[in-house]
């Protein structure tokens, strides 16, 4: 067929391509055409061929093949009016309607959308999960009907887990007469959302073109709404890609997005906690994925200094500058010992907050007897059963505020001004000078423990960290990977008092967050000139390596350091852990954890991918030479990868 | 430090109230036995110590504390190796014998003193203040 396209004159192209999924309905459009075909080939109805006769004139139906509106064109002007900016997607035909629109009609159009290739829909998710941390607000992806949504599906918990606000599309087919054949029907579901819907805040899979502008701009406000979560619409197929029914004249409207208030704590409760954390000797705040915003840093900053109170950071967001004297990051399980009132601002681990549990599974809480624990969490204003996310019951809290912490500060540190008296503060100052010791004593430490095994090789983290920060500290960075596996070094030897300087974690702890959660995180620094910076795992890096490539391809500068221990580490410790308890030593767990024989050369995967690349650095004299090179492609606006040779932790 | 003071009172404390249930070995009660600092390099590694202290014992954050330059004394050693506390795997003689444990305090012991921090320019201003400082 392709070789003779003069035969094909009636079929567009695109329905060529279509058109194995299309089936039935192609062959009885083209029957006429094939029969002409095959009559000529001569290898089919050769026994019924006259050669006397004259085929009958061709006379095409007529058919509309193009027409000038369509549903995917009405859906990207919804989009574009929520102010989402973004959409990656790795392509799949069931949301190509949606896709064209966003190509030819979005992106040439104000206000311009941009598309993003990704190569597995899980890295789609997980970049708009990064940049939704660093841009406080969602981006969108697409995923192709059911095997897409399949892919994504661990992205999509890590973002529900970390309460992150992504707007997510996939297809429906709500049609089944007009579904086609083959893959059409193994990438459609009766509900596909049902798939994810236990780790997704709402879906909605819409009937019409109305309803698809309903449907989306609630479920931007859901998303936007503390506790923020991942959405989702099934848009049906059909819909995307077909004129708008009755034309321009009878295109929907747009719906408006109203101005999001979030739920604050209530008046009286303000009050007593206020009345609580003035009188308190040994105050204790405690914040995890309480700052939503930069407002949520600032805030918590002057609660802290009007009470000098020492805060404690769980690290899920950039809560509290890393070197403010009142950081007590170090001491929680001591200051927790020992205080009269803890005030937990959206706390991810609740239960272990407030009780320390050991092997034997005995309990014991944390705080001393009589003290007073409140939280003030918006997470459990949307719950859900299935998944374990929300961790253990925390039944040790005195009192626990529904509503969102980042809503509620303002007016806490307004009642807590107005009680706080004169004499009360000048004593509270002498508090805080304690704690300013405390913090440096803190940070003497950190360095002494950082000298040990400076030199070694395979590199230390605290070297390792070291290096990073020296070669980065005179730009405008932002750390978009989590610590924890690096020990948290950054946290305890960085300066970072900016809302964009550090982003969490995964959420739901799921691998293959890092690299793609970074590049979000990246694209939404890049129009901000941020230098963004990324320490990603050699575990994290092989579940999506096609990252490298979007990075390429897409120019969003970026530095990787391939925090490569060669191995799954954790379950490395975690196994050894097991086989020793059953005397069997550990020589043999390598097998199941070591990424090694051979040993992947990062470098060259990402040179592979149009990223530059460095390594494997062994030696760390030579570490802040390659950085110093990589942060120079990377201040030119490309992306870079550095593969560090390091210890586990 | 802090850490290590804490870990050392915990094991001084735990080890008292666990004499009945664990029998800590003979030789916990000696100094430490001579041993081959260069075997004890490789069990360092092979039975994953390295793990969560470091390849050099230098710690590994919040997994594995500070072994070594100037490591716990070796009966301290022993007895958080056969009855742990923390998170630490259990090491039973079946899976590390005395003698190698032997032989991993000397390599412990036979480690180089860490640089002085103020030897160390990535180390030696506070973070923000320091700027080409190499």
């Amino acid at each position: 067929m392709a070789d003779d396209p003069e035969k094909v004159t009636d079929v567009t192209r695109r329905q060529l391509l279509a058109g194995a999924a299309l089936g039935g309905m192609v062959a009885a459009a083209a029957a006429p055409l094939l029969a002409s075909a095959q009559s000529s080939s001569g290898e089919a109805h050769a026994e019924t061929r006259d050669p006397s006769s004259t085929p009958p004139a061709y006379e095409p139906p007529q058919r509309q093949l193009t027409f000038s509106t369509c549903g995917g064109d009405y859906m990207t002007d919804v989009l574009r009016g929520l102010g989402i900016e973004y959409f990656a997607a790795t392509p799949g035909n069931t949301f190509m309607g949606l896709h064209e629109s966003i190509l030819n009609y979005g992106m040439v159009t104000e206000p311009k959308m941009r598309s993003l290739l990704t190569l597995h829909e899980e890295a789609s998710v997980a970049m708009c999960h990064g940049y939704a941390k660093i841009e406080g607000k969602p981006m969108a992806c697409g995923m192709h009907g059911v095997v897409g949504l399949q892919h994504a599906s661990m992205a999509i918990y890590n973002a529900y887990a970390d309460r992150v606000p992504i707007f997510m599309i996939t297809s429906a087919s709500l049609d089944a007469l007009r579904r086609g054949g083959g893959d059409k029907w193994d990438h459609s579901g009766t509900d596909a959302p049902a798939m994810v819907r236990d780790f997704t805040k709402w879906d909605s899979t819409p009937g019409s073109l109305g309803h698809f502008g309903e449907a989306a701009t609630r479920a931007y406000k859901f998303a936007m709404t503390p506790p923020y979560g991942p959405v989702l619409l099934a848009v049906d197929t059909n819909m995307q890609e077909d004129e708008i029914p009755g034309g321009s004249q009878r295109r929907p409207p747009i719906p408006k997005l109203p101005r999001i208030s979030p739920p604050a704590a209530e008046e009286a409760v303000v009050e007593e906690i206020a009345d609580k954390l003035v009188n308190a000797e040994n105050p204790v705040l405690y914040a995890d994925r309480m700052a939503r915003t930069p407002e949520g840093l600032k805030n918590l900053i002057e609660l802290a200094e009007t009470l000098q109170a020492p805060v404690c950071d769980g690290g899920n967001r950039m809560n509290f500058p890393w070197r403010h004297p009142l950081n007590q990051r170090a001491q929680l399980r001591s200051l927790l010992g020992k205080a009269d009132v803890l005030l937990a601002l959206e706390p991810g681990g609740p239960f272990n907050l407030v009780t320390e549990q050991d092997r034997d599974g005995n309990l014991k809480p944390t705080l001393p007897a009589g003290s007073m624990s409140i939280s003030i969490s918006a997470s459990e204003l949307a719950p859900k059963g299935n998944y374990h996310e929300m961790q253990r019951y925390a039944g040790n809290f005195t009192l626990a505020v529904e509503a969102d912490s980042e809503a509620t500060l303002p007016a806490l540190i307004e009642a807590v001004k107005r009680k706080l008296t004169t004499s009360r503060s000048s004593a509270l100052q002498a508090r805080g000078q304690m704690f300013a010791q405390a913090h440096q004593q803190d940070l003497n430490l950190a360095k002494q423990a950082a000298a040990y095994g400076w030199d070694a090789s395979p590199i230390s983290m605290p070297r390792m960290c070291q290096e990073l920060y020296y070669a980065i500290k005179d730009e405008d960075w932002s750390l978009v990977s989590p610590t924890a596996f690096q020990s948290g070094w950054p946290q305890k030897l960085w300066t970072a008092d900016r809302h964009y300087q550090y982003i969490g974690a995964q959420g739901a702890a799921g691998i293959g967050y890092i690299t793609p959660a970074s590049l979000g995180a990246a694209l939404a620094n890049q129009k901000y000139g941020r230098f963004t910076v990324s320490i990603t795992g050699d575990g994290d890096l092989m579940f999506s390596p096609g990252v490298l490539f979007t990075a390429a391809h897409e120019r969003i500068p970026i530095l990787y350091l391939v925090h490569n221990n060669r191995c799954y580490h954790e379950e490395l410790m975690q196994l050894q852990f097991i086989a020793n308890r059953r005397q069997r030593g550990i020589q043999r767990v390598g097998i199941a954890c070591d990424i090694t024989d051979p040993n992947i050369s990062y470098a060259d995967m990402a040179r592979s991918m149009g990223v530059y690349g460095e390594g494997p650095i062994v030696d760390p004299k030579d570490l802040g030479p390659a950085l110093k090179r990589a942060v120079a492609r990377v201040k030119r606006g490309e992306p870079a990868l550095i593969d560090v040779v390091s210890q586990g932790r | 430090m802090r850490r290590l003071i804490y870990w050392v009172a915990s094991l001084c404390v735990v080890g008292a109230g666990a004499a009945a249930i664990v029998r800590a070995p003979a030789s916990a009660q000696n100094a430490a036995p001579s041993g081959n600092a260069m075997h004890g390099k490789q069990l360092f590694a092979l039975d994953g110590c390295y793990e969560c202290h470091g390849y050099q014992g230098e710690g590994g954050g919040g997994d594995g504390p500070k072994l070594a330059p100037d490591p716990l004394p070796y009966a301290f050693v022993l007895h958080q190796l056969r009855s742990p506390l923390r998170a630490m795997p259990v090491y039973t003689s079946e899976v590390l014998s005395d003698h190698d444990i032997a032989d991993i305090y000397a390599y412990l012991s036979s480690l180089p003193k860490a640089k002085a921090v103020a030897d160390i320019p990535l180390l030696r201003c506070d973070p923000g203040s320091c700027s080409n400082v190499k």
